[in-house]
């Protein structure tokens, strides 16, 4: 795998590297993919096995106790006016 | 009588009849929490547990008689337990505060748990040794320059130190079950669904669950009997009838399978020997054993290492410095935010799995990884549903060997994801399993055996463990 | 050159429930910011979504309201990006199993086909201010269902018009069926539009443009209309189309880029494996159609061909559920269809015009329609004495009386009236008699009416007027 599709995995993952762990990723990226295409090689086929719930048995639409703002924003790096707050958002 | 050393059914008994009273039990385990500092097993003693303790002697004074009254315990640093800091591991969360309880720390609290601390734990519990935590290695209890497994290795070392007589980690490919392994101990991954993972920070969620260790069966049925159960919180948690698992079943009739595959695989390894040792020791007590196959087995672990991270990736997106995780300070607009906090936030092991799974999600790689390893599963399922048509619990090693060095693993991280390659299996197809001390390797150190059930038949592996347990002394 | 116009909608609607999509916080407009937020709506570590029933029968409604099949196994996905009005930095969504496939919609003489109706969550809502931006996640899990229309099959919509008229009847079949409220102004319906432009008559398919931020029928509208335009000048010129996204700015009146295809995000959609799918049986489905009320088409239907109503009378009427429904209530008070229709286009819709609301009760209104009908009252001080009690709570016939504008022909009170105006009016009575000019009498007719300060009724009284004269 090439720097710049490392690269782009790093962007969808919102995460930074230095050259050298870019590097460092592409040398251990070579190993996970050699394990992970043992199954893209296998002859296989079977059907998706899928949990399911009947329609009746899901939640009732009935509202309950929503936390306090307070317990909400308690974690909030930022937040004012009841709200978590980040730099302006540039439309 | 010495109360460290006491099972968790003993401790409540005295308890319950007064000859011991919670403070004392609690103090008792804290000192030995202090005691074995060195190990970091434990990330924080809280600071209202002996007044817990002191509340719970009033209650049970008052009549009560949880299940659980004035029993401590342990938690894996991911399970949140309102208004305490729950860091996963991981320099990203390490002063973030749980605003709710999860439903097995109010199942605890509600039978009269005292929970004592926080145990250390692999970062976001991805790992297999302790060693990625942020806030220090844990150390093998028996042997303190081995791992002690991970990523539950600070529950397991703590059971196994006498910190407190069970505690509860989480697994996802085998956090509990290997850790118990090294650490000499009993530890149980529950059926899918069992448990609620309601308030258990996700790592993988098809493959989650809230795992028990314990020195004893008994001890350890007996918190499945509390944890166990529906959660109108968990839509993936089962409508299934709980067992009365402290209640267990002579186990003599138990058809016992073996995966000839397993025989495959582990040959040339430390536990070989060990395995073989067992299926004679099964023999001996007359139990029936029958070859089986799951012919795909050795897919299980590629499998893992797609499923998980792929879930993984998506898991952790939230954290992403805006709602509760730390904040880069450098971060002058969104995008740094978001990569600042994450680069700075998570260790390497975590970015490195965030990096797969969005490898084995992204368009043009999705049905030839993702896809791919769902279809591999329901084979899997459909290869153990048949295995189980001809035996009651299949039977494998839990680890390849004994617990290794500390820092001996290369830097290849496949490496160290093979260590998984035993446990993974029950996580893919949503058994319970149960690892037992079993034998010893080459250093002495403890080896441990997986018993391996049908789902939601957790009842059917205790009573094999029990008859086990009992033969083996 | 001349070119076929393709035109694509994809609506957003905020379904109508007590609780969120996938947690028990209220579903609720205006609340103050973060307050009506749990563990699911703020993506805390370890809170797991648990679905709506409510939120999938609604969804079902849609579909059966719109000709849909729907499907006997949903699928919830993720679909993951990160934005902070996304507490997850995942949406759920649906993908390759949405709830209902293949539907349509009668515009103007077209069917025009739709792809499916998929049930997701609603992201928050951020407020812009100077350097900072304020994010709220009371919307966020708010239930939303997305309509998609089939671009790929025939009719297309090819019109401005078209598009609004989809977006109207659409609006108007939630409304009617209780499947949401769609107030634009509050965003609970959102519309993105894509258009393609190819030559007459080709086969192939143009460049699919899409665009979005269109806030009310007015901005889609127009955006349209520019962004045909643009297309053609583009084609005309011999250029090519580029595969985008465009925002609309409402008060510039044009739109801008916002992302090209290299920047397109991956979303790596898959099965949310906190949720499972959801079997939806034939029992569910029969149970749900059931439910349907009636529906715009059918209800028009039946004002035209049982009521006796205009085919103008009844858009208008229906074109507010709110009046709609008021209209049947009164008409099971008063059952005089047509009658009452007369009242409601004239009187009741003028006065609600801009956005006031009902100022009358059931009670009332039918009390002065019957009155004006048994001729009690006369109908222009009716309409005067609708317009006066009008947001006032009061009673219509006691008010009425008290005002003693109701007419009594019989009384010595409105003889004496007619005497007197006899009496004064000699010459004109005089005149009348030789000429027996209509004009003369309704002058006649027209000082009592003044004198009884318009209680009398005038044909009545022009009656009664005829016959003393004719003596």
């Amino acid at each position: 795998m090439d720097l710049k599709e490392i690269q782009h995995l790093a962007e969808l993952s919102k995460l930074e590297f230095s050259k050298e762990e870019l590097e460092n990723f592409a040398l251990d990226f070579a190993s996970l993919v050699s394990l992970a295409d043992k199954i893209k090689n296998a002859n296989v086929k079977s059907n998706r096995v899928l949990s399911s719930i009947d329609l009746k048995d899901l939640r009732e639409d009935d509202v309950k106790e929503s936390l306090p703002t307070k317990t909400v924003l308690k974690n909030a790096p930022v937040a004012k006016k009841d709200s978590f707050v980040v730099p302006r958002v540039v439309e | 009588m010495e109360i460290t050393k006491l099972s968790a059914i003993e401790l409540r008994d005295e308890i319950l009849k007064r000859n011991l009273s919670c403070y004392e039990v609690a103090k008792a385990f804290i000192d030995n929490i202090k005691k074995y500092e060195s190990y970091n097993a434990v990330l924080e003693i809280f600071d209202d547990a002996l007044q817990n303790a002191k509340v719970m002697d009033k209650k049970i004074a008052e009549g009560f008689n949880g299940k659980l009254a004035g029993m401590p315990v342990i938690i894996k640093d991911n399970i949140l337990y309102q208004d305490k800091i729950c860091s996963c591991g991981s320099n990203f969360l390490k002063n973030y505060k749980a605003e709710y309880n999860s439903t097995v720390v109010k199942k605890l609290i509600d039978e009269g748990a005292i929970i004592l601390g926080r145990a250390n734990m692999d970062e976001f519990a991805m790992g297999s040794s302790t060693e990625n935590s942020a806030f220090g290695i844990t150390h093998n209890p028996i042997a303190f320059d081995r791992v002690p497994g991970g990523s539950s290795g600070g529950s397991a070392c703590a059971v196994a130190l006498d910190m407190c007589p069970i505690s509860l980690g989480t697994e996802t490919g085998g956090s509990v079950r290997q850790p118990a392994s090294y650490c000499g101990i009993y530890g149980l991954k529950p059926t899918y669904g069992r448990i609620s993972r309601y308030g258990v920070v996700a790592f993988a969620s098809s493959l989650d669950q809230v795992g028990i260790f314990s020195k004893t069966i008994e001890d350890n049925a007996l918190m499945l009997e509390v944890l166990a159960g529906y959660d109108e919180n968990d839509e993936t948690s089962a409508k299934v009838k709980v067992d009365n698992y402290t209640n267990l079943d002579d186990a003599i009739k138990t058809k016992i399978g073996v995966p000839i595959e397993i025989l495959n695989m582990t040959k040339g390894l430390e536990c070989e020997k060990n395995f073989k040792n067992f299926i004679e020791f099964l023999k001996q007590l007359n139990l029936e054993i029958v070859p089986v196959s799951i012919k795909n087995i050795e897919l299980a672990l590629a499998t893992y290492y797609i499923l998980a991270p792929a879930e993984a990736t998506s898991n952790l997106a939230r954290f992403d410095g805006v709602k509760y995780t730390s904040r880069s300070l450098a971060a002058k607009n969104l995008q740094e935010i978001y990569k600042q906090s994450r680069s700075q936030g998570f260790g390497k092991e975590v970015k490195r799995r965030i990096m797969l799974g969005n490898y084995v999600l992204s368009s043009g790689y999705y049905d030839a990884y993702y896809n791919k390893a769902k279809s591999v599963q329901g084979l899997l399922i459909e290869q153990c549903n048949e295995a189980f048509k001809k035996c009651d619990v299949l039977v494998m090693p839990t680890t390849l060997g004994e617990a290794y060095k500390i820092g001996s693993k290369p830097s290849d991280p496949v490496e160290t994801y093979k260590e998984d390659v035993f446990t993974v299996t029950a996580n893919i197809v949503g058994s319970p399993s149960l690892s037992i001390p079993f034998g010893k390797g080459k250093n002495n150190l403890p080896l441990g055996i997986q018993l391996f059930g049908k789902k939601f038949d957790e009842k059917t592996i205790y009573s094999l463990a029990k008859f086990i347990q009992n033969n083996i002394k | 050159m001349q070119y076929d116009v393709i035109i694509g909608l994809e609506v957003h609607a905020e379904l109508k429930t007590k609780s969120k999509c996938f947690c028990s916080c209220k579903n609720e407009y205006g609340s103050s910011p973060n307050s009506n937020c749990c563990p699911v709506c703020v993506g805390l570590p370890g809170a797991l979504p648990i679905l709506n029933k409510y939120a999938v029968e609604q969804t079902i409604k849609a579909g059966l309201a719109l000709g849909f099949e729907i499907n006997k196994t949903a699928i919830f996905e993720r679909k993951n990006y990160f934005y902070p009005d996304l507490a997850k930095a995942y949406q759920i969504s649906q993908l390759e199993k949405p709830i209902c496939i293949n539907g349509h919609l009668k515009v103007f003489d077209k069917q025009i086909p739709i792809n499916r109706i998929h049930l997701e969550e609603d992201a928050g809502k951020l407020v812009h201010e100077g350097k900072e931006t304020f994010v709220d996640y009371n919307r966020g899990g708010v239930p939303l269902i997305e309509l998609v229309t089939d671009a790929l099959k025939e009719p297309h919509m090819e019109t401005a018009d078209e598009a609004i008229e989809f977006l109207t009847k659409l609006r108007q079949i939630y409304v009617y069926a209780g499947i949401a409220d769609c107030e634009l102004e509050k965003g609970q319906m959102r519309a993105d539009v894509n258009i393609s432009l190819k030559p007459k008559g080709s086969d192939k398919y143009g460049t699919k443009v899409e665009m979005k931020n269109l806030m009310g029928f007015k901005s889609i509208y127009s955006a349209i209309n520019y962004e045909i335009a643009r297309q053609k000048e583009i084609l005309d010129d011999g250029g090519v189309v580029e595969q985008e996204t465009r925002k609309w700015d409402f008060d510039k009146g044009e739109s801008y880029t916002m992302r090209t295809k290299e920047n397109a995000e991956d979303y790596r959609y898959f099965p949310d494996p906190d949720l499972l799918a959801v079997n939806i049986s034939n029992e569910d489905i029969e149970r749900i159609r059931k439910q349907l009320p009636p529906l715009p088409d059918e209800i028009k239907e039946k004002y035209i061909t049982q009521y006796g109503l205009s085919e103008y009378d009844t858009d208008v009427i229906l074109a507010d559920k709110k009046i709609a429904d008021f209209y049947e209530e009164c008409i099971l008070e008063y059952d005089k269809p047509k009658t009452v229709a007369n009242w409601f286009t004239t009187e009741i819709l003028a006065r609600i015009k801009g956005g006031a609301g009902l100022g009358i009760s059931k009670e009332n209104l039918v009390w002065i329609i019957r009155a004006v009908d048994d001729k009690k009252i006369q109908r222009l001080t009716a309409k005067e004495f609708l317009a006066d009690i009008w947001s006032k709570n009061v009673d219509a016939e006691a008010e009425a009386k008290k005002r003693g504008i109701m007419a009594d022909l019989s009384s010595d009170f409105v003889f004496s009236i007619l005497d007197k105006v006899l009496q004064e009016k000699n010459e004109v009575v005089t005149q009348y008699k030789n000429e027996k000019d209509e004009k003369i009498l309704n002058f006649l007719v027209g000082q009592v009416m003044k004198e009884t300060k318009g209680k009398a009724n005038a044909q009545e009284v022009k009656e009664k007027l005829k016959e003393k004269l004719s003596d």
